[in-house]
């Protein structure tokens, strides 16, 4: 496990929580595209809102249909 | 929730309206100034997100940064609302007059707090306080300590030691009272033992004991004695050299421990149909706040139920120890009660009767009275049923009656 990973925890598939990023790329009702320091973790649903956003951690809820990671 | 009431309490919560193409630039800048964003909320022609702190002029720099256009359509939290009263002359006045306030009812009492009496009860206390208009909602000037010791010991003889002392708002007063004067007053033996007189019986019966302290006994033990009858007297003669003629009367007050035996009655009866109160579980609760000006209460102020019990609970509001206001709140306790009524056999209701006749029992040994026997029998009523009978008691039985005035001789001095 790197340190600079990306960590997502989910909570059925209406709850997200990311921690350990770097910002947000994109962010659409539709889909969220986060950054880390090597990968990035794109975020597909609908109706996608972000609970609350800081430096440390970030919350999203509505329905998650998908999480993909890319390089 | 009690983390959000304390952040509404505490910070301003700045809601944005945010348009632009690089709202995510917004978004990241904000995390690094560690302004946190929440609900941030995408919709058809912006980004809608709520900044928490005093960050007002932050946001337009990082929007401005960040190449976007930054709304503010709202503002709350409490010290928002302080900074936006602070135009409002209401908002400076309102700590002076609160301080005012407090000053004007810091000059009254408005508790007050008695300790050590025992004899003396609150009640008698309070109507004399209130007589001297030293009570609740009198000045605080009106009260001398002193002065109002002096008067507390002449208005109440039994009091050998007083101390009244102002605290706050609080008037403590604390006494102490003559307990011997206490210990020579019973049931069977109050009266004033300044005057001369007799010990007389007090019921019809035989009497079982007599220990004589003053006075010449008329009567021994096992004598039968009737109500009234001098058992002893107060009028000791005095004898001439010989011993056979009475040359003269001394008086004194008789004193005696006597113990009479004799019967008394009982009578006792208990219903076979009762009704019983129960709870059914049921209840609800109303905060009340009361002060000179009238009482509020919040939830149930009729009758929640159709029947019900209530308890409540007042407690004094207070800015520091002694420092106390008219002003009280608690809350009330309602209990929803039903009731049915039951029914008890025979064996129920003569175990009630044996249970209560028991408790008299003990109500009498510790009045000092022994039960010699009893005959007592079941007699049944139309729904329900008697003990009665009659019993044999030893109980002190002797009364100080004091002689009349003009029948004392002046015996003058030997």
């Amino acid at each position: 496990m790197d340190i600079a990973d990306i960590r997502a925890a989910m909570t059925g598939d209406h709850e997200l929580t990311i921690e350990n990023y770097k910002g947000i790329v994109e962010y659409q009702d539709d889909r969220i595209l986060v950054c880390g320091r090597d990968q990035k973790l794109l975020v597909t649903g609908c109706e996608l809102c972000i609970d609350y956003y800081s430096r440390f951690d970030l919350h999203i809820l509505g329905r998650i249909e998908s999480l993909q990671w890319l390089r | 929730m009690i983390l959000r009431l304390l952040r509404r309490l505490f910070f301003i919560e700045h809601y944005l309206r945010i348009e632009g193409d690089y709202a995510e630039r917004f978004i990241n800048l904000c995390a690094k100034n560690d302004i946190q964003l929440e609900k941030i909320k995408r919709t058809e022609e912006n980004v809608q997100a709520i900044a928490i702190g005093f960050c007002a002029s932050k946001i337009k720099e990082l929007a401005d940064k960040a190449g976007i256009s930054v709304t503010i359509t709202k503002k709350s939290g409490l010290l928002y609302r302080f900074l936006f009263y602070r135009c409002r002359i209401v908002f400076y006045l309102m700590p002076p007059a609160i301080l005012v306030a407090l000053w004007v009812l810091s000059g009254f009492i408005w508790s007050v707090q008695v300790s050590g009496n025992r004899s003396i009860t609150n009640d008698m206390l309070y109507d004399y306080l209130i007589e001297q208009e030293w009570y609740y909602g009198d000045r605080i000037s009106n009260i001398v300590p002193d002065e109002m010791e002096e008067h507390l010991r002449a208005r109440f003889p039994i009091i050998t030691w007083c101390n009244v002392v102002v605290k706050g708002t609080c008037l403590m007063i604390d006494i102490k009272e003559n307990e011997l004067a206490g210990a020579q007053t019973g049931e069977y033996q109050q009266y004033n033992m300044d005057g001369y007189g007799d010990m007389a019986a007090l019921e019809q019966g035989t009497v079982a004991s007599i220990i004589t302290r003053a006075g010449i006994p008329q009567c021994k033990t096992g004598d039968s004695v009737s109500q009234g009858q001098i058992l002893v007297s107060g009028k000791i003669p005095i004898y001439n050299n010989t011993g056979d003629t009475v040359i003269d009367y001394r008086y004194v007050a008789a004193d005696a421990d006597i113990m009479l035996q004799y019967e008394i009655s009982y009578l006792n009866y208990v219903s076979a149909e009762v009704c019983v109160k129960e709870y059914t579980g049921a209840s609800k609760e109303s905060p009340f706040i009361t002060t000179q000006l009238g009482k509020w209460q919040i939830g149930a102020q009729d009758a929640p139920y159709e029947t019900f019990d209530h308890y409540s609970s007042c407690y004094q509001l207070r800015c520091m120890d002694n420092f106390y206001l008219p002003c009280y709140y608690g809350k009330i306790e309602y209990l929803e009660t039903t009731f049915h009524n039951i029914y008890r056999n025979d064996q129920q209701v003569r175990e009630i009767l044996i249970e209560d006749y028991n408790d008299y029992l003990e109500e009498l040994k510790a009045a000092g009275i022994e039960v010699i026997g009893d005959e007592l029998q079941y007699i049944p009523g139309v729904q329900g049923t008697y003990l009665s009978g009659r019993l044999t008691i030893c109980a002190p039985g002797g009364v100080f009656v004091p002689m009349e005035s003009s029948v004392v001789i002046d015996t003058g001095t030997d």
